[in-house]
C-alpha cells in the first residue's frame, strides 16, 4: 500500500451548503431521504389501490 | 417525417453541437480537454450527470419497459439515493483533494499501478460494451424512421458522435448537455401531455389507472423476497444501492462529470439535484408508457411494433397463416374494445358486478390476443433471424411515428438524438481519458507535453467510438437495451466498487492483496452469472462483498513487510 486511505472530514468552508433552509449537509442528506422515504410511500399506496 | 419535422430535427442538434463548439474554441490543455475549465455550477454539474446516466435507450426503451412490464422497473432505481450520498460525503471530497484525472488514479495512488490498471480495465471493458448499446438505441429510431438498414444507420451515427466528441472533450460535453436535457424534457412532456388528450373522452383519469391496474402494470412496488424476481423492493434499495454506488461512484464517466464542478459544494449539490429528481423522472417515463399500453386497449395496435417484423409482415401480405394471425389479432381487439366498452358503462353506472365481469372479459380477449402475438413471433423468427428483438424498444417510437403531429415529431427524434450524443460523448471522452491518463502516460510515455497528450486521447477517444460501433452491430442480440445496459454493467460493477470500499475504508489491506481479490471475485461473478438464476441486481452487491471480505482475509495471509507497515501510514 503506497497511501493511507483518505477518509478525513472536509475543511471548514466546504461544509457550507449555501442553501438557506438546509444549512449543513447532513440536513440536505435527511432531506433526500425523506423525499424517497415519501415516494416509496406513495407508490405503495398506488400500487395497493389500483391492484 | 415532414419538411417540418426534419427542421426541428437538424435545427436543435446541429445547434447544440455548433454551440458546444464555439464555447470551447482555442482551449488545448490537458485538464480543461480532460476535465473541463472546472467552474461548472451545480445545476449544470447536475444535468451533465443526468444526462450522462439517461440515454436515448433511457427515452427510447423505458416506455416500452412500462408497456410491458408496468412500474415494476422503477424499483431498480431505489438504491439511487443512498449511494448518491455516499458518493457526496466520501468520494467527492477524497477526488477533489487529490485532484485526479480519473477515478483510477486514486487506487494507484492508494494502492500501487497494478490495482490502477485492474480498476481501469474493468472500467475500459464494460464501459467500452455498453457503449455500443448506447449507439445502438438511436439507430432503431433513425432505421425506422427511413427506412435505412440498421448496420449502416449504426455506422453513420457512431461515426457522427465520434467526430463530435473528439472534437469538443470534456467541456463540450458539460456545455452542451444542458441544453439536450431540455430538448429531451421539451419532448417527453409534449409526448405526455399530448398522449393524455388522445385517450378515449369517456375515460377519466381514475378510469385509466383502474384499467392500467387491473393488467398489472402499476405495481411499482413487489416487497417479494425471492432472489429469482428480477425487480423488488429488496433487491432495489440493497442490490440498487451497490450498482449505484459503483456506477456513480466509480465509472469514469459519471466521476469526470461531477468533477468538474468549481467547487465540492457544486459537485455535490448537482449529486443531491440527481438523488432528488431521478425517481420522479423515471417513474412519468415508465408511466409513459404504462399510459401508451392503457391507450392500445382503445386503438388498434399492431401485431407488433418491431419494425423488422411489421416489415416482414407487410412483404409477406400473401402467406396465409401469417395473414390469418394479423386478421385474427384484430378481431379480437374489436371484441376486446366492446367490451372496454361495457365495462366503462357499468362502471360509470355503479354496477360493481357488471364493471367486474366485463374486465374479467376484457382480459381473458386480451390473453387471446398476447397468445396470437407469440405464436405469429415464434413463426416469424423461424423464418427470419432477424426478428429476434424485443417489441419494447419499438412501442415508443411506433406511437410517435404513428400518433404524434408533425414537429412534434421532429422534437421526439431530436430528443432521442440530443439523449443518444450527450451520454455517448461522456462515455467516450471518459473511455479516452481513462487509456491516455492510466494507461499511456503510465506506461508507455510519462514525459510528454499536454499537446500531446491531447492528440493521444483524442485518438482513443475514436479508438473507442468506433470498438462501440463494432459493438452496437450485434446489439441486436440482447432481450431488452434498457436491461441489456444495466445487467452488463451488474457483472462489473461491484468488483470496482469492491476495491474503491477496501481504498477507503479499510486502511491495513494492501495492493497485492485487494489486487488478487478482485481478480478471484471478478472469476466468480461471471460463473455465478451463468450459473445461478437470480436477479442481475444482486450481483454487484456480491463482487463487491467477495472482494472485500477476501482482501481483508488475503492480506492477514500475506507479512509483506511494506503492505502490513502502510496500514500505520
Amino acid at each position: 500500500m503506497k497511501r493511507s486511505a483518505a477518509v478525513k472530514s472536509v475543511a471548514p468552508e466546504d461544509d457550507d451548503t449555501g442553501l438557506p433552509w438546509l444549512p449543513t449537509w447532513n440536513r440536505v442528506y435527511l432531506f433526500v431521504i425523506i423525499n424517497f422515504v415519501l415516494w416509496v410511500g406513495l407508490l405503495i399506496v398506488l400500487t395497493d389501490f389500483f391492484s | 417525417m415532414s419538411a417540418l419535422d426534419f427542421v426541428v430535427l437538424i435545427g436543435s442538434i446541429l445547434g447544440i453541437a455548433i454551440y458546444g463548439i464555439w464555447r470551447t474554441r482555442g482551449r488545448r490543455g490537458l485538464k480543461t480537454y480532460l476535465k473541463g475549465d472546472s467552474k461548472t455550477a451545480w445545476f449544470a454539474v447536475g444535468l451533465s450527470v443526468m444526462a450522462t446516466q439517461a440515454s436515448a435507450i433511457t427515452f427510447l426503451s423505458t416506455p416500452g419497459q412500462g408497456y410491458l412490464g408496468g412500474l415494476g422497473f422503477l424499483q431498480i432505481y431505489f438504491g439511487l439515493p443512498v449511494a448518491l450520498i455516499i458518493i457526496a460525503a466520501v468520494f467527492l471530497p477524497i477526488f477533489r483533494r487529490l485532484n485526479v484525472y480519473t477515478a483510477y488514479e486514486y487506487l494507484g495512488w492508494r494502492f500501487d499501478d497494478k490495482t490502477r490498471l485492474l480498476g481501469a480495465s474493468l472500467f475500459l471493458l464494460q464501459r467500452g460494451l455498453g457503449a455500443g448499446l448506447t449507439i445502438y438505441a438511436p439507430s432503431i429510431v433513425l432505421a425506422t424512421v427511413f427506412g435505412w438498414p440498421l448496420d449502416l444507420t449504426i455506422i453513420s451515427s457512431g461515426l457522427v458522435v465520434i467526430i463530435y466528441t473528439v472534437m469538443g472533450g470534456s467541456e463540450a460535453v458539460t456545455v452542451t448537455q444542458k441544453y439536450q436535457m431540455a430538448i429531451i424534457f421539451a419532448g417527453m412532456v409534449t409526448a405526455f401531455c399530448l398522449l393524455v388528450k388522445k385517450l378515449p373522452a369517456g375515460l377519466t383519469f381514475t378510469d385509466t389507472l383502474t384499467l392500467a391496474g387491473g393488467f398489472h402494470r402499476l405495481k411499482a412496488v413487489n416487497f417479494s423476497t425471492n432472489v429469482q424476481e428480477r425487480y423488488t423492493f429488496w433487491s432495489g434499495l440493497i442490490g440498487g444501492t451497490f450498482l449505484m454506488l459503483a456506477y456513480f461512484g466509480t465509472d469514469q464517466s459519471q466521476v469526470q462529470r461531477y468533477l468538474s464542478g468549481a467547487s465540492l459544494r457544486e459537485g455535490r449539490l448537482g449529486l443531491m439535484f440527481n438523488a432528488l429528481c431521478k425517481i420522479p423522472m423515471q417513474f412519468f417515463i415508465l408511466l409513459l408508457g404504462v399510459l401508451i399500453f392503457v391507450f392500445y386497449q382503445f386503438e388498434q395496435p399492431p401485431l407488433f411494433f418491431n419494425a423488422a417484423l411489421s416489415h416482414y409482415l407487410a412483404e409477406h401480405r400473401t402467406d396465409q397463416q401469417l395473414h390469418a394471425y394479423e386478421t385474427d389479432f384484430d378481431s379480437i381487439h374489436t371484441q376486446t374494445n366492446r367490451q372496454l366498452e361495457e365495462w366503462l358503462k357499468a362502471r360509470h353506472g355503479g354496477d360493481r358486478s357488471a364493471a367486474t365481469a366485463a374486465f374479467a372479459a376484457v382480459l381473458n380477449s386480451h390473453e387471446q390476443g398476447e397468445k396470437i402475438r407469440e405464436e405469429a413471433a415464434k413463426v416469424l423468427s423461424a423464418v427470419n433471424s432477424a426478428t429476434k428483438a424485443n417489441d419494447a424498444d419499438y412501442v415508443f417510437i411506433t406511437f410517435i411515428l404513428q400518433q404524434l403531429p408533425h414537429g412534434v415529431i421532429g422534437l421526439l427524434v431530436a430528443a432521442f438524438f440530443a439523449a443518444a450524443l450527450s451520454s455517448k460523448a461522456a462515455e467516450l471522452n471518459a473511455l479516452g481519458s481513462t487509456t491516455t491518463v492510466d494507461f499511456y502516460r503510465q506506461i508507455i510515455k510519462r514525459d510528454a507535453t499536454d499537446a500531446h497528450f491531447v492528440v493521444v486521447s483524442k485518438w482513443f477517444t475514436a479508438f473507442w467510438g468506433l470498438v462501440a460501433i463494432g459493438f452496437a452491430l450485434y446489439a441486436h442480440l440482447v432481450e431488452n437495451l434498457i436491461q441489456a445496459v444495466n445487467i452488463l454493467g451488474s457483472i462489473f460493477y461491484g468488483v470496482m466498487l469492491g476495491l474503491f470500499v477496501v481504498a477507503f475504508f479499510i486502511q491495513r489491506v494492501g495492493g497485492t492483496a485487494v489486487f488478487w481479490s478482485a481478480l478471484v471475485s471478478q472469476t466468480l461473478v461471471f460463473v455465478l452469472y451463468f450459473n445461478l438464476s437470480i436477479s442481475y441486481l444482486w450481483f454487484p452487491l456480491i463482487g463487491s462483498a467477495t472482494c472485500v471480505i477476501l482482501s481483508v482475509v488475503l492480506q492477514n495471509f500475506l507479512h509483506d513487510a511494506r503492505e502490513t507497515k502502510m496500514g500505520t501510514t
